[in-house]
């Protein structure tokens, strides 16, 4: 009757979950943590104008501890400085925009070759992931008579299969490299999700946050980790999670591309995440096309496929009735990033349109909108 | 703030690269690219470059890749190290070309599309990794014809509805905001050419040559030289310019001294020829045949391929081509046909 047991939970967990509403299209702004003040505003508003009601926020770790806190795990420690991030959140809540976070790059005082892709030490990035769900629990006083605002999701890292964001992936041990991203990767998963679930316990703790890679290769230390792969480790290593995420950047339209990492072979993940906690939401935090060549991304599409690829992957994406969310990677183009809706001018790409005719007709499920 | 750092982790098998090795050591060894591409070559710098343009054929759709590749060359070809991969599915690639810089065993390479302008790509930074120069994704963006190193300024040539433009830019200093100046007359797929010193351009369809002195304000001292028909491809040097120009079924290439615009024809046929030169040489393929000029007197034979050359490149004395053949390949007992493009010294120019 194990298997009567396994399908009761795999049901009683897809309750538990959100329902299925379709996908989100989202769109991520990598600006906004260079910005404060007007310029901040301005952006917002033009985020707002696209009619995302969801982003994602990346938190660099190195920027808002620059040296080391005395109490880690106390955002409220005087090493944290917080300040543009307090900002954007605040920003975000008046426009009622609901962002995901996610951290990276280790400092210094963290780091052991100091540089800011190394592997944290498990305990330090923990308690950073611990500080960050303190302070945006929905209860931090905002120095202002009221409270900062609450995250609910929490990605541990980004792309912690790729040596740019981990590092090392691979270590030497007896003459040959073995993979040793995942093991660590696993052990930060695991020591964050019970530290922040002690200060936030109705935080979404999202595990993976994979990079698109698809071969794994260990004869190196900066090696990648594919997301299949990745995700069969934690499983060995018995990670507890919420939900998953992971990004797609397939050769080929949507609903073509079969590579590894792809629309098609979500399925692949999602068998490995039941393992782990039954029905948990996928999201899919990054995803897109680039329109010109760049060397962080070496495939591009012309700007009108990208226009009906966007559309194209709003409607694979709701294939995948667990597949919450599919973020767009980036609001606007940079030298190292072409696949913006709005060119390094600010011009719009014909994907631009595109974007909010496929976020006109979505409604933010209840449960996104905190 | 933009990602730091991101890079494409595909597989290499599901993105159907280019499977590079190398037969022979180290010192003396051939290039084995996977299918027959369209390739173009160039030697300078102690370096043998070349790019490799396909369709990739997946099991439900296809887009295109260029690989641009380089390996150390000393009289032999040393161990090539790993490829930039080029991928799209924006177009038919068309005109992808490479053009060793001379120094530091580094190249310009571009890659435009039918549809599309298509990158133009330095190699290489300290760190070894490739500089993206220019990248215009818009439509109706010039499409580069033909780039290379000036000195310190990679230049190139793109051809538009508007007319040619000649873009600059300096990355080896870091400055990558390329300055774009129209110059006379327009350009198309492999019709320009850059050299230190030189700029070179014809018309698609257009039976000559433009030639001058490139700057960052555009070209000076113009000369626009007859070529005795329509020129199909365009390749400079400091000194020279070397073009294959068609009548009907009759091709012939031409070398056109820069300083005087002289202009002499070093090799007659038929069909069309592929072309590279280097230090006073021009080197010739054409079917299996392999010819080479040297100083500008008649092209004479340097050798014959086992298959159809597909690019030669010199650097004065050696020559290399780039052959289309086909390997048996012995997988599990299992002996399959495999069609390869092989880089070989296959002489000296004479």
């Amino acid at each position: 009757m194990r298997w009567l047991r396994v399908a009761l939970a795999v049901i009683a967990a897809a309750i538990a979950v959100t329902p299925a509403m379709g996908a989100q299209m989202a769109l991520q702004d990598d600006q906004l943590p260079n910005l404060s003040g007007a310029a901040l505003e301005q952006r917002l508003d033009l985020l707002q104008s696209t009619g995302t009601t969801i982003t994602r926020v990346d938190i660099l770790w190195g920027f808002v501890a620059p040296t080391q806190p005395a109490d880690a795990g106390n955002p409220g420690d005087p090493a944290y400085d917080w300040s543009r991030y307090d900002q954007i959140f605040k920003g975000l809540r008046a426009h009622d925009i609901t962002p995901i976070v996610d951290f990276y790059w280790t400092p210094k005082w963290a780091s052991q070759s100091g540089d800011k892709n190394a592997a944290p030490r498990v305990a330090d990035g923990a308690a950073f992931a611990a500080a960050i769900a303190r302070r945006y629990n929905g209860t931090w006083p905002d120095g202002a008579g009221g409270t900062l605002p609450l995250i609910r999701r929490l990605e541990i890292w980004n792309e912690p299969n790729i040596a740019t964001y981990w590092f090392p992936q691979c270590r030497r041990q007896g003459g040959k490299f073995v993979l040793d991203s995942a093991r660590q990767y696993a052990a930060l998963l695991a020591a964050s999700y019970a530290q922040i679930k002690a200060v936030s316990p109705t935080s979404i703790v999202t595990g993976g946050v994979t990079g698109p890679v698809g071969d794994s290769t260990c004869d190196a230390a900066d090696s990648s980790v594919g997301s299949v792969t990745f995700a069969k480790e934690m499983v060995r290593n018995r990670v507890p999670l919420d939900a998953w995420s992971m990004h797609l950047y397939p050769i080929g339209s949507p609903s073509q591309a079969y590579f590894v990492p792809s629309w098609k072979t979500i399925p692949q993940i999602q068998a490995q995440v039941d393992r782990l906690q039954p029905g948990a939401p996928i999201y899919v935090t990054e995803t897109g096309y680039h329109t010109s060549y760049n060397r962080y991304h070496r495939y591009f599409v012309s700007e009108r496929q990208q226009k009906s690829w966007l559309t194209q992957t709003q409607q694979v994406a709701n294939r995948y009735p667990r597949v919450e969310v599919a973020m767009w990677f980036n609001l606007q183009d940079n030298p190292y990033w072409t696949g913006g809706l709005l060119r390094e001018d600010l011009s719009q790409k014909p994907a631009w349109d595109a974007f909010r005719q496929a976020t006109a007709g979505q409604s933010r499920p209840a449960d996104w909108s905190r | 703030m933009s990602r730091p750092l991101r890079i494409s982790c595909l597989s290499l098998a599901a993105t159907g690269a280019v499977a590079l090795s190398l037969a022979g050591s180290a010192q003396a060894a051939n290039i084995v690219l996977n299918g027959w591409g369209s390739i173009t070559a160039d030697i300078g710098g102690g370096a043998l470059v070349w790019s490799d343009t396909q369709a990739a054929r997946t099991a439900t759709f296809t887009y295109w890749r260029t690989d641009t590749g380089r390996a150390p060359f000393g009289g032999a070809i040393g161990t090539a190290s790993e490829p930039v991969l080029i991928r799209t599915s924006a177009g038919i690639s068309t005109g992808a070309r490479v053009r060793a810089t001379g120094t530091a065993k580094g190249y310009v390479t571009i890659a435009p599309g039918a549809a599309y302008a298509g990158p133009v790509i330095w190699c290489c930074d300290t760190n070894a990794t490739e500089v993206v120069v220019s990248s215009d994704g818009r439509d109706g963006a010039p499409a580069p014809a033909g780039a290379g190193l000036d000195g310190s300024r990679v230049r190139w040539i793109s051809g538009s509805a508007n007319g040619a433009v000649l873009g600059s830019a300096n990355p080896i200093e870091g400055d990558l905001r390329g300055m774009s100046v129209s110059i006379p007359g327009n350009t198309g797929p492999g019709l320009a050419s850059i050299a230190t010193g030189v700029a070179a351009w014809a018309a698609k369809g257009g039976t000559s040559v433009s030639i001058g002195v490139p700057d960052d304000g555009g070209v000076s001292g113009v000369r626009t030289v007859a070529q005795g028909g329509t020129v199909r491809s365009v390749f400079a040097t400091p000194g020279f310019v070397v073009t294959v120009v068609t009548n009907g079924n009759r091709a012939k290439v031409v070398r056109t001294d820069v300083a005087s615009g002289a202009t002499r024809t070093v090799w007659t046929g038929s069909g069309r020829p592929v072309v590279a030169a280097g230090g006073s040489a021009i080197a010739i393929g054409i079917g299996t045949r392999v010819f080479s000029s040297r100083s500008g007197a008649t092209a004479r034979a340097a050798g014959t391929a086992k298959g159809t050359v597909a690019a030669v490149a010199t650097d004065g004395t050696r020559i290399v081509v780039f052959e289309r053949i086909t390997r048996k390949v012995t997988v599990k007992r299992r002996t399959t046909n495999v069609k390869s493009t092989v880089g070989r010294v296959i002489g000296s120019v004479r």
